[in-house]
């Protein structure tokens, strides 16, 4: 009777659910949510970097584009004194006091500015940074990239710099994006691409969708600009350092004859011959993948190679770029952000120079969130042996609702929260964002993402910039780390510089990982030039492969992990 | 032995028992039937129709909303008045709106495929989970044409379900045989599996139904540069760089909302539109009418002018222009029209100056420049003519016309060798170009 009783009372609760509906949501799927610890911890403050980005005297209410794009920074040892420095780039314009800065970081691993008289605190509308020794002095030169222009700054060696864009020959009155140095010709000398994004009209006013309230245009309001490339002449011998020249060579190597608008850039032999190729990721447009002839031209293939468009033949946003073999075939992979409305776009390289959009399988569309991404970048942040995958967010459009109200009003409607994926085998994704509250916990308006190992202790770390917010350091806390190695390829007759367009192979317990010496990749941005390996359980390399930009193949022999490790080119076993 | 108190004892503790029963099994029907006349009240009730407060700048547009609203309060049961309400707040950006009325209106209408299509588009934007739970619904439906299926087919390739993907793409088909958009999903998916043969044949196909179509054309490209045959890749490639960037696949229940847009601009593109299909006065007459609705705005006066620009009829363009940088002189392609209508007209001084303005206002705007160089060309002023397309060139370095001029310039006043690299970048830019061709020959 009793147990009667029970089920006469539990019939009503049940009915309700049957007629009032509460059965399972069309959100039957659920997505994971991330457990575990953190990755990252934010250390700005600790460090004392103390970076404001600004946005200067153009009213916002103007919505000028330029506000929105930018800008980035660079991770660099500027003094070769071990210790990697940060340069951040402002975007307040030439008439605003607010400066691009230098820091320095000291052996306690704080961060010093050391703007003043370093020669690179100027004004201007900031968007990016490229770092390469355009001299062949061991000593990293800048190239920083504005709306109307570019600048070189040549490193003096005693921290400061010394601009010599005139000089050298330097003339890009457009809307400058991201930039990279790369060997083009295999001569010795870095030379210089240059994106341009559109070819802007400020007085063009748009609005919002719904609200009809002005809002910032569509790139495809405007057309867009070419890509441009300059020749470095290289100095003879014994010439003075500062008689660096550059030839625009943009209409002659072909780049010339197909617009953008490009925001991303990424240098690498693409087809495996040999020979560095230029990825350029343009906004809402096809990509262009402009394959060396080797002759000084390129033919652009990003259609026939699978690149230019996402699976379903779309071009997509296109702004970031990161590089890396998330599939440990030891073909490299490209993962490119788009905007919040679309999917960023994993590519996958296989066979060899043939690229397929392969987002889904990878499970990338399983994330927590959505956003617009920017800067974004391949690690292998916990050092199992498998690269990992972040990328920082923040919309180019109002949303309708407010994450969070911390930021400043005018920009409160475009906050989003960055992402971390953890690669858990071979180029599987798993969304790990909600386990990293202070990456990815609280909305920004972010852009740049440079990656490498600030505080020397083998783990890669993550520098974020935001629109008119506080740059910020986040660093690697990941625990139980696997081991580690950081490869140094460098180009001892080339004054000690970095052997930019390298392939570097670490085997070590039967496997192969292959990394790539190419600081300029995310969106805006200048990386740590180091390779970065992580080898999980192996306490052991057991030889090491380069094959040096000039196509030279040289092995070396292997070593413990948990180092830094030094190649010099011409000093392997060929 | 005392019998009757325990038999007594015994009743009472039955007819507490029974008691409880009865209340418990009382207490059970009241809710039961609490819960049945809930339903009951659910399924009958009207809709509540929703109070929306919408900000919008633009009076047409909140008339437009306001009307589908009404329409909605007049008929709250109608699937259709809640429609039109969704697909109007859909078409004016107020997506989390669209999908309350859209929502309501599936409930009014659940075999209409429609208003779940369109829910789902907007879901998808926000939780792709729920948008393809949504989208696979919608495909159930028995009346669900063709275009819901590939378009389900299509996320769910993005998510790597490849075989449910090509079932829908061969529902699809069969609900429309040689459907462009199933046959390039089906070549899609050969071309994933690495069947590069079944993929060419699938593409092929979708070219035919679809000629203008640049997708199919561009994976041809990639099909063929995978089998090795890289001069057809090539050709591919040339004819998918030809057709319109924007792949549009007919998609009648998007086009009609979008259709349902009042703003200022997608009244001009509207009427853009007719004016290229022929339908010239139909297109002055509702930018007219734009006009006299916004008496103050530049834009419909701008669009008016090029129009008429289109017409060649030089006048009408002039005045329509001029009244529309009186209303904004600081619009850069409002200058740049009135300019080059002003030159059509040979008045190339008053062009000089529009051409003028444009630059101050962007200095880099190489056409803008270009125009300057014609007018001071006509003027005489070739030092200053060539001055212009130098800047033209710099700003824009593929601008093969400014490379051309400059060289044919510079050629006239006796500097060949600037003159001839001048000419060989604008034949390298516009290798068709024989002017170009023929002026750098006579240079050498």
């Amino acid at each position: 009777m009793k147990r009667l009783l029970l089920l006469v009372l539990a019939i009503p609760p049940l009915a309700l659910c049957v007629v009032g509906g509460c059965g399972p949501s069309a959100s039957s799927i659920p997505v994971e949510v991330a457990d575990g610890p953190a990755w990252f911890a934010d250390v700005t403050r600790e460090v004392e970097l103390d970076f404001v980005h600004e946005v200067g005297t153009v009213s916002l209410e103007k919505y000028f584009l330029p506000h929105l794009m930018g800008s980035g920074a660079a991770l660099f040892d500027y003094d070769n004194d071990g210790r990697l420095d940060i340069y951040l780039i402002q975007n307040g314009g030439p008439k605003s006091g607010a400066v691009n800065r230098l820091y320095h970081q000291e052996a306690n691993g704080h961060f010093t500015d050391v703007t003043s008289g370093s020669g690179l605190g100027i004004t201007g509308y900031g968007m990016g940074v490229a770092i390469g020794d355009v001299n062949n002095d061991g000593l990293p030169d800048v190239v920083v990239t504005e709306y109307g222009g570019i600048r070189l700054f040549l490193n003096n060696g005693n921290g400061t710099f010394t601009e010599i864009t005139k000089e050298a020959g330097l003339d890009n009155p457009q809307w400058a994006t991201s930039a990279n140095f790369v060997d083009y010709d295999r001569d010795g000398w870095l030379d210089l691409v240059v994106v341009n994004y559109v070819d802007y009209d400020p007085t063009v006013i748009c609005t919002g969708k719904g609200d009809q309230e002005r809002a910032y245009c569509h790139p495809k309001s405007f057309p867009g600009s070419v890509t441009k490339l300059y020749h470095n002449l290289g100095l003879p011998r014994g010439s003075n350092r500062q008689a660096v020249r550059f030839a625009d060579v943009t209409l002659t190597s072909g780049l010339g004859k197909l617009p953008g608008p490009g925001l991303g850039v990424v240098c690498a032999d693409f087809d495996g011959d040999g020979w560095p190729d230029i990825f350029v990721a343009n906004d809402a447009h096809a990509n262009h993948l402009w394959i060396n002839q080797h002759n000084g031209t390129f033919k652009e293939e990003g259609v026939q190679r699978g690149l230019a468009y996402n699976s379903m033949g779309s071009p997509q946003g296109n702004m970031g770029i990161a590089l890396g073999d998330v599939d440990g075939n030891g073909l490299f992979d490209l993962f490119v952000t788009h905007l919040t409305e679309e999917t960023n776009t994993l590519w996958k390289q296989n066979p060899r120079g043939l690229f397929q959009d392969l987002t889904g399988p990878a499970r990338l569309l399983r994330a927590q969130w959505r956003g617009t991404g920017f800067g974004t970048t391949f690690g292998d942040f916990d050092q199992d042996g498998h690269l990992d995958l972040a990328l920082v967010n923040g919309r180019v459009s109002r949303a309708k609702t407010i994450q969070d109200g911390s930021l400043p009003a005018f920009w409160q409607p475009y906050g989003e929260r960055n992402q971390l994926f953890a690669n858990e085998t071979n180029g599987f994704f798993r969304d790990i964002s909600s386990a990293n509250p202070d990456f990815c916990g609280a909305p920004r308006v972010a852009r740049g993402l440079a990656c490498g190992d600030t505080n020397g202790d083998g783990a890669l770390d993550l520098l974020v910039t935001n629109v008119a917010g506080a740059a910020q350091l986040f660093r690697n806390v990941a625990p139980h780390r696997g081991h580690w190695l950081l490869v140094r390829a460098l180009e001892p007759d080339l004054g000690g510089r970095y052997a930019y367009g390298a392939t570097v192979r670490v085997n070590a317990g039967g496997r192969q990982w292959v990394g790539w010496v190419n600081p300029g990749q995310s969106y805006l941005c200048s990386n740590d030039p180091r390779v970065h390996f992580g080898l999980g359980k192996l306490e052991q390399a057991d030889s090491f492969e380069v094959i040096w930009p000039n196509g030279d193949k040289e092995s070396f022999p292997g070593g413990p992990a948990d180092h830094e490790v030094t190649l010099n080119h011409g000093r392997g076993k060929k | 032995m005392n019998e009757l108190p325990i038999q007594a004892s015994r009743t009472a503790a039955i007819s507490k028992k029974s008691l409880r029963l009865f209340g418990g099994l009382l207490l059970a029907c009241l809710v039961m039937g609490g819960g049945v006349g809930y339903y009951y009240w659910r399924l009958t009730r009207p809709p509540v129709v929703p109070a929306f407060s919408l900000k919008c700048n633009d009076p047409a547009v909140e008339r437009v909303i306001e009307n589908a609203h009404q329409e909605v309060a007049k008929e709250p049961n109608s699937d259709k008045a809640w429609g039109r309400l969704g697909m109007v707040l859909f078409a004016h950006g107020f997506f989390s709106e669209a999908q309350t009325c859209l929502a309501q209106a599936s409930d009014l209408a659940p075999h209409e495929p429609r208003w779940a299509y369109l829910r789902a588009l907007l879901v998808l934007q926000e939780d792709r989970t729920a948008g393809l739970d949504l989208l696979e619904h919608t495909a159930i439906l028995a009346n669900s044409p063709a275009f819901v299926h590939a378009r389900l087919a299509e996320e769910l390739f993005e998510n790597g379900r490849f075989d449910e993907a090509a079932e829908h793409y061969h529902q699809a088909l069969h609900s429309s045989p040689n459907d462009p958009r199933a046959l390039l999903g089906l070549g899609r998916l050969a071309l994933q599996r690495g069947d590069l043969q079944e993929s060419l044949g699938y593409l092929k196909k979708s070219t035919v139904s679809a000629p203008t179509a640049r997708v199919p054309h561009a994976l041809l490209a990639e099909v063929h540069f995978r089998m090795g045959k890289l001069a057809a890749a090539d050709q591919e490639k040339r004819t998918a760089a030809e057709l319109p960037e924007e792949q549009y696949w007919p998609d009648p229940y998007y086009d009609q909302a979008t259709d349902l847009q009042f703003t200022v601009d997608a009244r001009i593109d509207r009427a853009s539109r007719l004016l290229h299909q022929g339908k010239a006065d139909e297109t002055v007459r509702a930018l007219s009418e734009l006009i006299q609705e916004y008496p103050d705005a530049a834009a419909p006066r701008a669009a008016l002018g090029r129009v008429f620009i289109y017409l060649k009829d030089w006048p009408a363009a002039e005045r329509a222009l001029t009244e529309a940088t009186e209303r904004n002189k600081d619009h850069l392609k409002y200058q740049c029209d009135l300019g080059y209508v002003l030159m059509r007209q040979q008045r190339f001084s008053e062009a000089a100056e529009c051409y003028r303005k444009a630059v101050s206002l962007k200095p880099g705007h190489a056409l803008a420049h270009y125009f300057l160089a014609q007018c001071l060309m006509h003027s005489k002023d070739q030092g200053g003519a060539i001055e212009e397309l130098r800047k033209a060139a710099n700003c824009k370095p593929d601008f093969a016309d400014a490379f051309r001029e400059l060289g044919r310039l510079l050629a006239e006043s006796g500097a060949k060798a600037e003159a001839t690299a001048a000419l060989e970048q604008a034949v390298q830019l516009a290798p068709e170009d024989q002017t170009a061709r023929r002026l750098l020959q006579s240079v050498h």
